[in-house]
Order: C-alpha cells, then sequence, then structure tokens
C-alpha cells in the first residue's frame, strides 16, 4: 500500500498537495502501448480537495492533451447548478504504479498554485491523514480499492 | 457538443433501463446506440474501437448511479 508522507513549511498557506500524472483514459494507453507510440502524459501539482467530490483539472490541459468530452452531468456549486462536460482520464498519484481511470472536469485555475484538484472520487481509494499542527500530511492509497 | 448524443439519450434511457435492469453504460454516436456494456471502461473502448478518438457519449443509464457532483467553491467551467 503506497503512502505518501509529506511535511510543508506552512501547511496552512499551501493546502495538502502531492505530484499527480495525468494520462488519456485508459483505451488509449492501451491502444498506444500496443502501437508501440509514447503516451502522453502531465505531471501536475494537485491539491487534495475534500470539499471537491470529483476531480478536476486547468482548462487548457485538455486541449493540450487532446481530451475528448464525453459526458454531462450536474454539478452543484455555491452558486448554483448546472449542467457540466466531463472527461475520460487517468491519474496516477506522486510515485504510485497505479494509473486511476476517472471522470474530470476542466475549469479555470490558472491563478491558482495547482493545476488539478484531486476530489473525494480518487480519495474514496485513500486515507488521509491531515496533521494542522505538525504540518504534515500522509495519503494512503488502497490499490485494492481502485476499482477500474 | 454531444447535443445530439444526449438527445438521444433523454429519449430512449427509460427503455435502455427496462432492458438493462442491472445497468450499465450506454455509447452513442449521432444517433446511433452503438450497445450497453458493464464497465465503462469497456465502453469507452468499445467506442474508441468503433468511431475512432473522436466524440461520443459514454453515459451511465442508471440515474441512481448519476450523483450530483459537487464542489464546496465556485469555478468557471470549461465549457
Amino acid at each position: 500500500m503506497p503512502v505518501f508522507s509529506f511535511t510543508s513549511p506552512n501547511l496552512e498557506a499551501s493546502g495538502a498537495t502531492l505530484t499527480v500524472t495525468l494520462y488519456p483514459p485508459i483505451p488509449i494507453i492501451r491502444q498506444l502501448q500496443n502501437q508501440k507510440q509514447v503516451v502522453p502524459s502531465k505531471r501536475l501539482l494537485g491539491l487534495i480537495d475534500t470539499g471537491a467530490s470529483c476531480t478536476g483539472f486547468d482548462a487548457p490541459i485538455a486541449e493540450e492533451m487532446s481530451f475528448i468530452v464525453r459526458d454531462q452531468q450536474k454539478v452543484l456549486t455555491p452558486s448554483g447548478g448546472s449542467e457540466q462536460y466531463l472527461y475520460d482520464v487517468a491519474v496516477q498519484l506522486n510515485t504510485s504504479a497505479i494509473v486511476i481511470p476517472i471522470q474530470a472536469f476542466g475549469f479555470t485555475l490558472k491563478e491558482q498554485p495547482y493545476d488539478i484538484i484531486i476530489g473525494r472520487d480518487i480519495l474514496r481509494a485513500c486515507s488521509l491523514v491531515y496533521d494542522g499542527w505538525d504540518n504534515s500530511y500522509a495519503l494512503h492509497l488502497h490499490q485494492e480499492k481502485v476499482i477500474y | 457538443m454531444l447535443e445530439k448524443e444526449l438527445e438521444i439519450f433523454e429519449k430512449e434511457k427509460a427503455k435502455l433501463r427496462e432492458e438493462n435492469p442491472s445497468g450499465g453504460y450506454v455509447v452513442i454516436k449521432g444517433k446511433e446506440i452503438l450497445g450497453i456494456w458493464n464497465d465503462r471502461q469497456d465502453a469507452l473502448k468499445a467506442g474508441i474501437e468503433k468511431y475512432g478518438n473522436v466524440s461520443f457519449l459514454v453515459k451511465d443509464i442508471d440515474e441512481s448511479n448519476n450523483h450530483v457532483n459537487t464542489f464546496s467553491r465556485d469555478f468557471i467551467f470549461a465549457n
């Protein structure tokens, strides 16, 4: 079970972040691998956000990585509800060997220091310990709980 | 994006649920319903093999699984 432990000089300011590698959806990864082609990926700084039920990334990344919209679902934010499009992608947390398929939204994060919000769709396979007093946090990825 | 596909889904979803009581993921491109798969990744794979890496809809036919996505802050969504 991969365990990623971090300390931050000022966890209150930075939030709980970790490196996330973003990939195309798994069928595309396998297709490219079968064709012996390079699988595109992008390393991002992710913010663990327990207030987000779903993961989302900075919108320009979708075009950069040629992601394609394949679903639309309802979203509720403090200002109300709307129907928004989703991309099928895959993510790898830090140095984990597991690539997790998810659906993710694209939204503007350009003024933020991170590129991807890690939502509870990913966290459902994790245990998170956040110690503000100690400026430390740890994320345990339960690989057996990754369902795909 | 996906307007036609979403329209077809809304029109056919009752029938899809009746014919597939255990649920599944439907693939729709244009007016064509390609089929239903138990696993979303299998549905995606089937759509990509049939149409290529282009736009098509992959939708969970079971409304109870279509939870509402919530964020505790506002975002400007891309599309």
